[in-house]
């Protein structure tokens, strides 16, 4: 039942906030929609969250949370000029490597995180995940030599470190 | 006083337009210019991430708190979590099934 509540309730604020005003008009349809999204989909969409230790730490947790989403905006930006100086090169130069990182997260939800910050830090993509072995397989833009490789590994741990206490 | 935060506000949106414009800019340019998939792919996620953030954020700004804000923040949510995935899907695509047709580039003309 609180599962249902919760969605209802974040369901309708998400309403209100496309519809782009409070009225009688928008809350009955509102509510309508939101009831039946609540009542379909209510324990799929707690299925797939996957919080460490649940939702009881949470506050506890916003600080992590709120470090995740600064390191996010970072990496976006630090990598997006890095990139855009290759752009506009005259001649762009790539000495492009594709590396396997072993990973310790378990978590699907935990997993695909990651992958989205390896896309985002500086000059990594994600290719494909290796459910096997646990391994990702990254392609790097412009790696020069095996210390600047290794220092971008250790960044990509410390991100690991920081999902792990979140999500996994 | 309040012209002072308005000119203020006035500053910031200009920064954050300008600097969204700078990376979407480049993200143009790196996908026509990059020699192969991948490395178009790069210019495709990062670049076009911090544009977009830049300029919802200007967005943001010039409108102040309202729906419209809310808005724009729930689409950049959006946009971050669209944007890695779709990027994934088509670096796993090339790299697993070889299902994206090769664009040809500058270096396989010289070859």
């Amino acid at each position: 039942m609180r599962k249902k509540l919760l969605t209802f309730i974040l369901t309708l604020a998400l309403w209100f906030v496309f519809a782009g005003h409070v009225s009688i008009q928008v809350f009955f349809l509102g509510t309508i929609i939101s009831s039946f999204i609540s009542l379909m989909m209510a324990e799929n969409l707690f299925r797939l969250i996957q919080l460490k230790d649940g939702t009881k730490d949470f506050p506890k947790k916003t600080y992590d949370i709120f470090m995740v989403i600064i390191a996010f905006i970072y990496d976006v930006f630090l990598s997006a000029v890095k990139v855009s100086r290759h752009a506009f090169e005259i001649k762009p130069s790539f000495s492009p490597r594709i590396v396997r990182i072993k990973t310790s997260l378990k978590n699907s939800n935990s997993i695909a995180t990651l992958a989205s910050f390896i896309t985002f830090t500086q000059g990594s993509l994600a290719l494909d995940f290796d459910h096997i072995n646990n391994q990702y397989v990254i392609h790097w833009i412009d790696v020069h030599s095996d210390d600047e490789e290794e220092r971008k590994i250790a960044r990509i741990r410390k991100h690991l470190n920081l999902i792990a206490k979140i999500v996994d | 006083m309040i012209d002072f935060i308005l000119s203020i506000r006035q500053l910031f949106v200009f920064i954050f337009f300008i600097t969204g414009i700078y990376f979407l800019l480049s993200t143009a340019v790196g996908l026509i210019r990059f020699p192969n998939l991948y490395t178009r792919l790069h210019a495709g996620s990062k670049c076009l991430m911090a544009g977009g953030i830049s300029v919802f954020m200007g967005c943001i700004v010039l409108e102040g708190i309202s729906f419209v804000s809310l808005k724009l923040i729930v689409i950049m949510i959006f946009l971050s979590i669209t944007n890695p995935v779709t990027i994934h899907v088509i670096a796993s695509f090339d790299n697993n099934y070889n299902l994206i047709p090769k664009t040809y580039t500058k270096e396989d003309f010289e070859k």
